[in-house]
């Protein structure tokens, strides 16, 4: 084996990878399952069923999102969420006690109608790529990316590259090393299917040297599979974006790089989490796993673990079943210690579901002082720009983002920043810079929406404005050339007396 | 959503490449300072001291009032040690023999127009030592450019090193002292030397000994042996904050290759020129190179900004030296290119 790749920038960290010691341990179905009614980008999902309706695990509950339990639907209504920068949002209820007969599916799993029934219809149903594009899985990194939207972008421009990112370098996340260590055989079963579906020119998978175990188990499954090449990768923060991951992958396999502003998948690089990829490669035998494995640490070292949880199970019942209640105002942390986000675990943030994008939870030792940091001004000292995964200023963007230079900002390339934190980590001033690229990004979206709802409305006052004088200039021309000012009037009145008295 | 995420500062702690706060990183270019310091008192005279203190206390306190004028934290301010070196850089860049006044209000100017008026730390976008230096060379030109004759010639080095042109003046006669106060450093007394040169063989190649000189005008030779020795001095601090990665490497070798460079070419092309290895450590090239062009605040933020930035201070230094109005270029050399630097920081930034 060559010597292990490493990205451009970032930080090497210390190894803190909870739960590897033991097994996967499977927490049991909740008596009620929640569903965000909510997608990848914060998009709102209009719900396909009603308070009443049977579901089967599998069947749509909105465009996008699928139950993962057989139930009944016990509400549609406001539910705490775990989010960013939401606390609640609207969300399907199932409860899964109620016993279903076997003839009230609303729809069996495999239904033809899909949430991209033209795709598929172009494909034909057979198709491998109908079946995953139908199977609505969403990524299992930390953005949740619709795996479909890859898909059909791979699908059209033909698959090239398919990389599977077994690379988890944020500490206090061992999901998919766990994953691995449990189930390597199933996992590269699946990266073979899907292998053989999408046919792409080359199949990679990337993982990191410092996963003794998840490595010689995926060593073990992969000499069955030559077509499959293994690359190590120096354990460095953040690996596992796929950003910086594919343009070291590419640069390794002689490729040309991702221009700025193309997504790989028009290009016909595939990147898939490894979790992803498996769960694409049980679609296509028609399996559609509802669940997900999520890390989690504690204090307590008997909370180290990483169970497979139905998704939209209630964290409390998570803690309950894991032996471990929590109690209020202990703060959560949910992801990494500097990609994620931190909740006070009160009653309401412990009623909101697992979703896909939860990898890790973490019981922190303390609440948390949610002050911001005695942060000191920058002096340009430059510590930030060699840890940027992609080669961005942050030091410059600092300033411009302080000054909201939109401009300025855009041509540092502020939309490629993957606010994976790494200047924070490094800034001597302890200035929070990735905060500070999410507000002006946002802001520089808001803007962006609000500067097209101006052209929208700009043009609808010139059309009707137009019209308007159309309609001047043809009331005119009426006056002119008719008799009488009410002509029309009396021409209608006229019509209608002719028609009351037609038999 | 939290600013600073729990475990972002045991993440912290545990990278060993974290450069120092504010507060450690001005400390640590303090130390790297100290030895040169000393170096130069004991061979200039305890005024060098007497004028670092003035420098620093005037510094301090004009750093504080301004702080208290704007509504700012005064002690968590001052702790971080950036005035204090800016008027500990300002009373090394001038003479000895320069009136406290004088520097008093340098570092005034340096602290209170050159920082505050422009936010204060971080914001200031030229390097506040060198305003107060610039301020003070252009004001009192007289004052500012009378050296005493120990800067020309180390003590204890005086009878048995008779040939050094700049001891000259000593030598021939210890009772003139005084007189030798006019021609101060050797980089001026080249700059003489050359002038009075020059016109007479200015078609053919010269060579700095050119015999031919007039009688009375030695011909320019290495910098004078203090100044050399104290430039080392400011070399070793520097290394050892190199080492410390407290400065980067990029500015000190691009700003002493370019400045080498020049001065080479200059040498292969007949001018009259004192020497790469001379121009180094004459002047303030190795304090200007270490200290204070890297300056992170004033200097370009990119690292390709900063080699850019670091060479044109050494082309701007070489071309004040050889055919600019004043004796020594790095303090102007400097000054321009913070004004240069939004530019390039805007031309390298871009990913």
């Amino acid at each position: 084996m060559s010597r292990p790749l490493r990205i451009s920038g970032g930080l090497a960290l210390p190894r803190d990878k909870p739960g590897l010691d033991r097994s996967i341990q499977t927490i049991p179905l909740p008596p009620e399952l929640i569903f965000p009614l909510l997608a990848h980008g914060d998009r709102a999902l209009q719900p396909r069923v009603a308070p009443g309706d049977a579901v089967r695990a599998g069947d749509w509950l909105a465009d996008g999102s699928r139950a993962s339990a057989d139930g009944r639907v016990s509400a549609i209504e406001t539910r705490a969420v775990l989010h960013p920068r939401l606390s609640e949002a609207p969300c399907v209820v199932l409860d899964t006690r109620s016993v279903l007969e076997p003839t009230t599916t609303v729809q069996s799993p495999g239904d033809p109608e899909t949430p991209h029934p033209r795709r598929a219809r172009r494909l034909g149903p057979d198709s491998p790529l109908a079946t995953l594009l139908a199977a609505g899985i969403d990524g299992q990194g930390g953005a949740g990316f619709p795996a479909a939207g890859k898909l059909a972008a791979v699908q059209a421009h033909g698959c090239r590259l398919l990389l599977i990112n077994a690379c988890e370098c944020e500490p206090g996340i061992a999901c998919d090393e766990a994953l691995l260590q449990d189930e390597a055989a199933a996992v590269v079963a699946a990266i073979e299917r899907l292998r053989r579906a999408l046919q792409p020119a080359l199949t990679v998978i990337a993982i990191e040297h410092d996963k003794p175990r998840a490595l010689a188990a995926l060593r073990t499954a992969l000499v069955a599979c030559p077509a499959v090449t293994l690359l190590l990768f120096e354990p460095i923060y953040p690996s596992g974006a796929e950003t910086p991951l594919l343009t070291r992958v590419l640069a390794h396999a002689g490729l040309p790089a991702v221009p700025t502003g193309s997504r790989p998948a028009e290009l016909g690089l595939l990147c898939l989490n490894v979790a992803t990829a498996q769960a694409l490669g049980q679609a296509l035998d028609g399996t559609r796993p509802g669940s997900r494995i999520v890390t989690l640490s504690g204090p307590d070292p008997a909370l180290s673990l990483n169970a497979r949880v139905t998704l939209g199970t209630p964290l409390r019942w998570l803690f309950e079943r894991t032996g471990h209640p929590v109690d209020a105002n202990r703060a959560l942390r949910f992801g990494g210690p500097l990609s994620g986000h931190v909740r006070t675990a009160c009653a309401h943030t412990l009623d909101a579901p697992i979703t896909i994008t939860t990898h890790a939870i973490a019981l922190l030792p303390e609440a948390v002082d949610s002050s911001l940091p005695a942060t000191r001004p920058c002096i340009r000292c430059g510590a930030c720009a060699p840890v940027c995964p992609v080669n961005l200023q942050p030091q410059l963007l600092h300033w411009h983002a302080g000054a909201a230079d939109q401009d300025a900002l855009h041509r540092l390339g502020i939309d490629r920043c993957l606010e994976c934190g790494c200047c924070d980590a490094v800034c001597p001033s302890a200035i929070p810079l990735t905060l500070q690229f999410r507000a002006a990004r946002s802001l520089r979206r808001e803007r962006a929406r609000r500067h097209a709802e101006a052209e929208r409305a700009d043009t609808l006052i010139r059309e009707r404005q137009a019209r308007l004088q159309r309609e001047a200039l043809r009331d005119r021309s009426v006056d002119t050339g008719s008799p009488a000012p009410n002509a029309s009037v009396s021409a209608a009145l006229a019509r209608v007396k002719a028609r009351a008295k037609r038999p | 959503m939290n600013a600073s995420l729990p475990g972002l500062a045991a993440i912290r702690a545990s990278l060993p490449k974290a450069l120092p706060a504010t507060g450690p990183l001005m400390r640590s270019v303090m130390w790297a300072l100290l030895p040169g310091t000393l170096l130069s008192a004991w061979l200039l005279g305890v005024g060098v001291l007497v004028n670092v203190g003035l420098g620093v206390t005037s510094a301090l306190i004009a750093e504080a009032s301004a702080l208290r004028l704007r509504g700012r934290p005064v002690r968590a301010t001052l702790s971080d040690g950036s005035a204090a070196l800016a008027g500990w850089l300002l009373a090394l860049c001038v003479t000895p023999t320069l009136p406290g006044w004088q520097l008093v209000l340098g570092t005034s100017i340096a602290i209170l127009l050159a920082k505050h008026v422009f936010g204060g730390i971080g914001h200031n976008p030229f390097n506040p030592a060198m305003v107060g230096y610039a301020v003070l060379l252009i004001s009192f030109p007289q004052t500012m450019n009378v050296w005493p004759a120990s800067a020309l010639q180390p003590p204890g080095a005086v009878s048995s090193v008779p040939a050094d042109p700049t001891a000259m003046a000593d030598a021939a006669d210890p009772s003139s002292r005084w007189d030798a106060l006019t021609r101060q450093t050797p980089l001026d007394a080249w700059r003489t030397t050359r002038r009075l040169v020059e016109p007479d063989r200015s078609s053919e190649p010269m060579t700095p000994a050119a015999p031919a000189a007039p009688a009375t005008v030695e011909p320019a030779r290495p910098p004078g042996r203090a100044q050399a020795l104290i430039a080392l001095a400011w070399l070793l601090g520097g290394t050892w904050l190199l080492w410390r990665r407290t400065i980067g490497w990029h500015i000190p070798v691009a700003l002493l290759g370019t400045l080498a460079l020049c001065e080479l070419v200059a040498l292969v092309f007949g001018a009259t020129t004192i020497g790469p290895l001379a121009a180094l450590f004459s002047g303030g090239a190795m304090l200007g190179a270490f200290f204070i062009a890297t300056d992170p605040v004033s200097a370009a933020a990119t690292v390709r900004g900063r080699l850019v930035y670091a060479a044109g201070i050494g082309l701007i230094t070489f071309a004040i030296r050889s055919a600019g109005g004043w004796p020594e270029g790095i303090a102007f050399g400097v000054l321009l290119m913070n004004g240069a630097v939004p530019m390039i920081d805007r031309l390298s930034g871009a990913p």
